[in-house]
């Protein structure tokens, strides 16, 4: 089977399951008890008839009262082209507030992921070659504690420890408080229009280098408790992992052959054993970088961090099954969309696959 | 088989687990994690062993936020804190029920004329709650034609306080009942409670008995000579049968006590707010201040007697119960206390009931039905392969925290709801790795040689093909442990947790809610005790995979 039909397999695969999860999904809160109308509505004041009339709108709006499967087709149609309605809630358009909280989550989730991989592969792959000593033991029960440590407690020690008692981190949030004031927020760019005219659309952009400078250390400063909570509780599965994976590629004939040839040990150890032992970190790695936006529900709420996690805890407070459905539905494509990717570059990285 | 071939078969199998623990004990890690883990089931299964406390229903041990007591023998180089104050109870038999018990708090008595103070027995009247036994105090005067004025009596306990510092607040009790010739004097009123549409209000006839000789009693705390300091009862709280002043002027025939036993301190009451109103400082510092600290103290009852009717013999009695005082302390057992003075040393054991319930039955449950639906997908055909590995595709890529939130909020914050949760959403990975061993075993010549002999598919499975994967089911019970019990933690952590259960996830519920951040003695421990117990079962699991999957590991 060629590498062609090998991807279109692959995406036929993805498209099931994604079509499956949306079942699933619209299973899950359509047999949800508690019906999310009789929040909306004020059992006390007004006319029995007036809170009909209320239900009905509300029903009509949400589209509640329809056969099921004319609700499930509207629900597949609305879930592809990102038509996630409105909040129960807040009455917002869901897509704008995912958008508006998206990237905070991405900054945390991704840097955090980013880091772990990376400390936690190089560490892995050098624990790999001195296994057996200090080092290696060293290593490997740190990272066990840090994988063992429940998120919330270590983001409540480091808030205890670096920002109560030395005060070197903010306390919450992901930038400072005062930006929110009018006219506070740094502008990094700004535009210049003043010498356009009309006819010539002649805007000039601006590059305000302090402005630039105080927004990046902002949000780095307020960032980095949150990011280095969700490090260290990651860079421990990576660790391991590698370490295992490395342990099995160095016992293989070719490592000897290049050790003989005279390739360097960092040579040996990267580019011939870390490609050969790489397949089982790339799936673990898409998978952490699928589950990105629901991940860090624990430490952004810990940190107080206005990401999705406040957003998710938000919603499963106040029942807001729009919200949570538009979000079980981007969580499980990204996760379906990582295993993709991943199931790609394993055709890359290892020839050897058969395709299918 | 015969009960011999059974005893044989037993024996061997209990040498062979003999032998099997010896080999694993050989290995380091393994026989750490066992020694946490049994440990903590000590903990778990007779926690009754280490504590008599309850770890939600005994409240007000020690003071709130109380610091553990072995602070107080550390040097502050090392963060001890030399000012703590442990528990002190001052009254040792609060309800006197014997004329020895009386004696046995040696009572200071300052008796005055007309006066006498003595244990006594007490009627039934006298005596509401059952128990005999009060102090009485009896004003007798017989002669007709002079009057004593105003005689005052006290009586007192001194203790020494031996701390530098404050105790976390102080709980003081009283119970009154007063008796004594009286005279009835009756007037007029407008109705209080006047008929519908009737103008004027009708009158009414109001008789009250007043005391011959009124009494006027109030308790008091003296620190050293002459710093003192009366606490009860609340000058903004008038008492039945009382004036403002504090002076019993009328019979009620009633009991009147302070209701709640009155405190000074860190809890809110009546007369704490009366002592910060009046001085501005924190009630605690006004009575116990540190640099007058230790020191001598008396607690006691002043009374006095207006004696004013010349022309009769007057006679007032007052029976005193349940005269109490006990100090909270500002430390308390081993980790302290939390916010309402429960013990945290008894949180914490029984924090590890939960954690270990929760994480062997949700680790066994997940484990089961991921051995089950393993075996059937890689045994049985290809269709029934490919759904079962679709459904578990589409588990898989569901956010499993929140969807635990929320099929929790509908199922209800119970703990076997959330067992039967974790197990029912963790089995996928397992399951997996079942079917991809099965999958290798199956075209192995032994199962190939015993279908040539014509075994059925079940006996195939449960005979030639489950016992090879046991090994894998060991190892995944004990790694599966630490994810449950981190997202129980977790759970309670955001406040789903089961009431009627103390976890340690809910202990750091408890800290975030009330701000208890700077309690590190409340903090630490519960995070250590998870990290712990999951570390422990993690080194468990690698253990056992080290021993019994030699196989998969032979190139090491």
């Amino acid at each position: 089977m060629g590498l062609r039909s090998y991807i279109l397999k692959r995406i036929a695969y993805s498209f099931i399951l994604l079509i499956l999860v949306l079942a699933l999904n619209f299973i899950i809160f359509w047999v949800m008890p508690g019906d999310p109308i009789s929040l909306f509505i004020n059992p006390v004041k007004g006319s029995e008839e007036l809170r009909k009339i209320t239900a009905e709108t509300l029903k009509k709006l949400w589209g509640i009262g329809d056969p099921l499967p004319i609700q499930f087709l509207r629900y597949l149609q609305n879930m592809f082209t990102w038509q996630f309605g409105d909040s129960f809630v807040s009455f917002k358009p869901i897509a704008s507030q995912l958008l508006y909280y998206v990237p905070f989550t991405v900054l945390l989730m991704g840097g955090s992921t980013v880091l772990a991989i990376v400390f936690g592969v190089v560490f892995g792959v050098l624990v790999a070659h001195k296994r057996g000593g200090k080092f290696d033991s060293s290593m490997v029960l740190t990272s066990l504690i840090f994988y063992s440590l429940p998120t919330f407690w270590m983001g409540m020690i480091f808030i205890i420890v670096f920002s109560s008692m030395l005060g070197w981190f903010p306390i919450k949030g992901a930038y400072p408080s005062s930006w929110t004031l009018p006219g506070q927020w740094p502008t990094p760019l700004t535009i210049d229009s003043s010498s356009s005219s009309p006819q010539t659309l002649n805007v000039m952009l601006n590059l305000n280098t302090g402005d630039t400078l105080t927004l990046v250390w902002g949000f780095l400063w307020h960032s980095f408790l949150p990011v280095m909570t969700l490090t260290l509780f990651q860079y421990g599965g990576f660790l391991l992992l590698a370490r295992a994976t490395m342990i099995e590629a160095l016992t293989e004939d070719y490592i000897i052959t290049a050790r003989a040839k005279g390739v360097t040990e960092r040579n040996v150890l990267f580019r011939h054993a870390l490609k050969n032992a790489s397949l089982p970190l790339i799936t673990n790695a898409a998978l952490s970088f699928g589950f990105m936006l629901s991940g860090a529900i624990i430490t952004e709420t810990v940190y107080t961090w206005p990401g999705l996690g406040g957003w998710i805890w938000f919603a499963i407070q106040n029942k807001d099954f729009p919200a949570l459905q538009a979000l079980f539905y981007i969580v499980a494509l990204s996760v379906i969309l990582a295993n993709f990717v991943a199931d790609l570059l394993y055709g890359v990285i290892d020839p050897r696959i058969k395709y299918g | 088989m015969t009960l011999a071939s059974y005893q044989k078969k037993a024996k061997y199998q209990f040498k062979r687990f003999g032998r099997f623990i010896k080999i694993f004990l050989k290995n380091a890690r393994g026989a750490l994690g066992l020694i946490i883990i049994v440990l903590f089931a000590a903990f778990a299964l007779a926690p009754s062993l280490f504590t008599s406390y309850d770890p939600i229903t005994s409240r007000r041990l020690a003071g709130n936020f109380a610091a553990p007591s072995w602070l107080r023998y550390l040097p502050p180089m090392l963060g001890g804190r030399p000012e703590l104050s442990e528990n002190m109870v001052v009254i040792n038999n609060p309800n006197i029920k014997t004329l020895d018990s009386f004696n046995s708090e040696h009572w200071t008595i300052v008796e005055n004329q007309g006066v006498s103070i003595q244990w006594d027995a007490g009627s039934e009247m006298t005596n509401p709650y059952g128990d005999p036994g009060c102090i009485l105090v009896r004003f007798k005067r017989e002669e007709v034609g002079r009057t004593y004025g105003n005689t005052t009596v006290q009586i007192y306990k001194e203790f020494t306080y031996p701390y530098t510092g404050p105790p976390d607040r102080y709980l003081g009790a009283v119970s009154l009942f007063i008796n004594g010739t009286y005279t009835v004097q009756t007037w007029e009123i407008y109705d209080p409670n006047p008929p519908p549409l009737v103008y004027p209000p009708p009158k009414i006839n109001v008789s009250v008995q007043v005391f011959d000789a009124p009494v006027n009693i109030y308790v008091f705390m003296e620190r050293g000579e002459g710093a003192k300091w009366k606490v009860w009862p609340a000058p903004s709280y008038q008492l039945e049968g009382a004036n403002p002043e504090g002076t019993f002027v009328n019979y009620t025939n009633k009991w009147v006590t302070s209701k709640t036993a009155f405190a000074i301190g860190s809890e809110i009451s009546e007369i704490g707010l009366w002592f910060r109103n009046q001085t501005g400082k924190d009630p605690r510092y006004v009575i116990f201040p540190p640099d007058e600290l230790p020191n001598k103290f008396k607690w006691g009852m002043e009374l006095t007697f207006v004696d004013t009717n010349s022309s009769k013999p007057v006679e007032t009695v007052v029976y005193i119960d349940d005269f109490d005082l006990k100090l909270y302390g500002t430390c308390w057992g081993i980790f302290g206390t939390d916010h309402e003075g429960r013990d945290l040393f008894t949180q914490l054991l029984y924090g590890a009931r939960i954690s270990l319930y929760v994480g062997l039955l949700a680790s066994i449950l997940s484990v089961v039905l991921g051995l089950v639906i393993g075996l059937i997908a890689g045994y049985s055909g290809k269709i029934a392969d490919e759904i079962i590995m679709r459904l578990t595709d589409m588990l898989l890529v569901l956010p499993m925290l929140p969807l635990l939130i929320i099929l929790m909020a509908v199922l209800g914050p119970n703990i076997e709801n959330l067992i039967i949760l974790l197990g029912v959403l963790g089995w996928m990975g397992f399951a997996r790795l079942v079917r991809s061993q099965v999958l290798t075993l199956k075209e192995r010549p032994f199962v190939e040689a015993a279908k040539a002999i014509g075994a059925g598919k079940v006996h195939i499975l449960s005979r030639h093909i489950l016992p090879n994967v046991m090994s894998l089911v060991y190892v995944s019970l004990a790694t599966s442990v630490p994810g449950a019990i981190v997202a129980e933690a977790a759970l309670s952590w955001l406040g789903f947790s089961d009431p009627m259960r103390m976890s340690w996830g809910r202990m750091l519920q408890d800290v975030s809610a009330n701000s208890g951040y700077q309690c590190w003695w409340w903090v630490i421990p519960p995070g250590l005790c998870i990290a712990l117990i999951a570390m422990a079962f993690i080194l468990l699991g690698y253990a056992l995979d080290e021993v019994l999957n030699p196989k998969l590991r032979m190139r090491r």
